[in-house]
């Protein structure tokens, strides 16, 4: 019979350990390298799917979502827009899981580019990025993300350098570096409906001492939100607009975002002449890489199996004896010997409830006493 | 000045077994216990000659691989450490059939000091529909070429005059089997078996009967003495981690066989521990009544003298409760096929 030693509540402690992940997504694989097989877009035309291999396969894994949209007080909402109360419904789905509802009447709430919800700093059009938790896990670390785009414009069309690669060097420096980086676990981050957020900053412009940690910071050079738990990207349309130098942007003067059916859309045009998965390809195809890292909580219950001088010094498995006689012992005089490879835990009916294997065997004998210690992680 | 050992603190990370993951969904987990197992290891590999000495004795054992963690069924310890109080101990029980034959009740498994025994248990439920009993076909004499001798069995109709006799004690021609022997050997060592766990096949067998504890087996100077009360056994709460299987405790009564240079029969002659005994018990098994189907589920079919027959093959563990001493005794439930 296997023998059971008593666990008291002394002997087992909880903890909670916070492991990290660098996760680099890099811009082939959001556009380029699978020839947008790996981008699912849906009847209802209301996001896209980013998957790291096409997404028909088993072996896919879904990274991220891309949709976009704008409150219904924007300047940019018309009934004659395309795809119009599907972007008004995203900005509000958006808005309310992630910044909840304002005042007495449940108003939307407009993003704001900074952390206190004061009405300055509204971004009423916007991209958001939806991470999936496969990659994201509990959270974002904060402070560690980091997005390059690629801002040239298709001012020339037929210009094979514009047109194909919003990240030529034909002109202005075409890529911006888009971080949260006044945000740390200790500062820098706001709390809402959609837990701990931070700010974007455009860092490619943006002097070192106006995005300083921590706050008060300078937000001029802010270009969206990052919700950490939630893993949502929010990125306002003012990233791509105005020119360079003179905004906190790196688009040349004359800047267009998209080029549907060989014309040219400005980032406002296409916010309302584009459905939204045409936006969404030109800013996928933008994105030159994201990398942060994720968090994953582990709580482990740690139980101290303390196995004292005199106890389990000896074993019922059946090769212990040979007829009745003890194998590991010579004379009676000998001390007995017993080599544990596995330890058990039971509950108070005594069922098996969870297992546990030593790498090898570990010898066990009255003139050695082990704690070991079992870690049950949830 | 050398580093001390630090090899006395060990992490360990362990995962939920099937019934962990249940309890942790209902919000019943919680730990009262632990044990140690060993079950991969095989002392044998114990080498005591060593010519390199005490401190390669080990080598072999500690090099053994250990299988990962598994959770389904069967992942339970089998073996496992033990405590004894005596650590001066060179000997420890060990249970076995009395296969000595001069205890007429007492059923000796067919082949048993072969390597493939079996222990038959009859089911009477077809011998109403066909021409002859399972009875009559086990316990036929062999008179027809090609057809066998009787093989002993334990009647599932009949569990109080057919039963496996089993005793624990010290298997050692070292001590001769005195009671004083027993006390000083086995029960001062706390080694004394009172009880024994039976675990069985639930889908297979209905009811497990043990000897009451007031049975004696004992010898006069010659012969075998032997008064069993069966009864059916108590229900005991214990997870064995083999899916279908229940266990039945059963008591354990004093084995009062003894040497004495006086007796003109030799007491192994008797009883089949060679030194000291400890105590004895009694099974007997019932099947269920309503195994039907289960024959083509989970059996086979054989001829046995000209009659075809249907089985099913099961393994029943005996363990002491004490020693935590196990025996094996695999079983095979028959019937005549209609």
């Amino acid at each position: 019979m296997t023998q059971l030693l008593t666990l008291d509540s002394d002997d087992a402690t909880n903890t909670k350990t916070l492991l990290y992940e660098s996760i680099p997504l890099t811009g082939t694989v959001v556009s380029g390298t699978y020839a947008d097989e790996n981008i699912k877009n849906y009847t209802h035309g209301m996001f896209q799917s980013v998957y790291d291999y096409p997404y028909l396969s088993s072996s896919a894994n879904h990274i991220f979502d891309i949709t976009m949209g704008y409150h219904a007080d924007s300047v940019l909402s018309s009934s004659t827009a395309v795809q119009n109360s599907k972007k008004i419904n995203i900005y509000n789905q958006m808005s309310l899981v992630l910044l909840g509802a304002s005042g007495s009447a449940g108003d939307i709430q407009p993003f704001e580019t900074d952390l206190t919800q004061d009405k300055s700093g509204q971004a009423l059009n916007g991209f958001f990025i939806n991470l999936s938790r496969l990659i994201t896990k509990d959270q974002i670390k904060k402070g560690t993300f980091s997005m390059v785009l690629g801002t040239a414009s298709y001012a020339i069309p037929g210009s094979r350098d514009y047109f194909k690669n919003p990240f030529s060097t034909s002109g202005a420096a075409t890529t911006v570096t888009i971080q949260d980086i006044s945000a740390s676990d200790t500062g820098g981050t706001a709390n809402s409906y959609g837990g701990d957020y931070g700010v974007l900053y455009n860092t490619t412009l943006a002097s070192a001492s106006a995005i300083s940690s921590p706050p008060p910071v300078n937000y001029s050079n802010a270009v969206g939100l990052i919700f950490y738990q939630a893993g949502i990207i929010f990125l306002s349309s003012s990233v791509f607009t105005g020119s360079f130098a003179s905004q906190p942007l790196a688009a040349p003067t004359g800047f267009r975002y998209n080029r549907p059916n060989n014309s040219t859309q400005t980032i406002a045009q296409t916010f309302t002449g584009s459905a939204i998965s045409g936006a969404c390809d030109s800013l996928r195809k933008r994105i030159k890489s994201i990398s942060f890292n994720n968090t994953t909580e582990i709580n482990s219950t740690i139980y101290f199996c303390r196995i004292p001088h005199n106890r389990c010094n000896m074993s019922s498995n059946p090769t212990y004896l040979t007829g009745s006689k003890i194998r590991v012992k010579s004379v009676a005089s000998d001390p007995p010997v017993a080599y544990i490879t596995t330890v058990g835990l039971y509950n108070s009916s005594q069922e098996l409830l969870a297992i546990a294997k030593l790498s090898e065997p570990l010898r066990k004998d009255p003139t050695n006493e082990l704690t070991l210690r079992l870690r049950l992680d949830y | 000045m050398a580093f001390l050992d630090n090899s006395g603190d060990i992490i360990l990370d362990a995962v939920l077994t099937d019934l962990g993951r249940e309890k942790m969904a209902t919000g019943d987990f919680s730990v009262s216990y632990f044990a140690l197992g060993d079950d991969e290891i095989d002392y044998s590999l114990y080498n005591k000659n060593h010519a390199s000495g005490s401190a390669y004795y080990d080598l072999e054992i500690l090099q053994t691989p250990v299988l990962e963690a598994f959770t389904g069924t069967n992942a339970a310890i089998n073996g496992g450490l033990l405590t004894s109080t005596a650590t001066d101990i060179l000997y420890m029980p060990i249970i076995k059939i009395n296969d000595k034959g001069w205890a007429t009740s007492a059923v000796i498994p067919d082949g048993y000091n072969s390597s493939y025994p079996i222990l038959y248990l009859s089911d009477s439920s077809n011998d109403a529909l066909g021409s002859t009993t399972i009875s009559g076909i086990l316990g036929m004499d062999s008179t027809t070429a090609g057809y066998v001798d009787s093989v002993q069995y334990l009647n599932g109709d009949d569990h109080s005059t057919k039963y496996v006799l089993l005793e624990d004690g010290l298997d050692t021609t070292t001590y001769k089997g005195t009671a004083a022997n027993a006390t000083a050997f086995i029960t001062s060592n706390g080694l004394l078996n009172s009880q024994y766990y039976v675990h069985y096949d639930n889908r297979f067998i209905n009811t497990v009967y043990g000897a009451s504890s007031t049975s004696t087996l004992s010898m006069t100077t010659s012969a075998g003495s032997i008064s069993v009360t069966m009864g059916a056994a108590a229900t005991a709460t214990f997870d064995l981690a083999l899916e279908n299987y229940s266990t039945a405790r059963i008591a354990g009564a004093k084995n009062e066989i003894y040497y004495s240079p006086s007796n003109t029969t030799d007491d192994t002659t008797i009883s089949a521990i060679q030194g000291p005994r400890g105590n004895f018990a009694a099974i007997g098994l019932a099947p269920k009544s309503d195994l039907g189907d289960k024959y083509s589920l989970f059996g086979n079919t054989t001829t046995m003298n000209g009659t075809v027959c249907e089985y099913i093959d099961t393994t029943i563990f005996v363990e002491g409760v004490t020693t935590g001493a196990t025996l094996q005794i695999p079983l095979r439930i028959i019937r005549v096929k209609v």
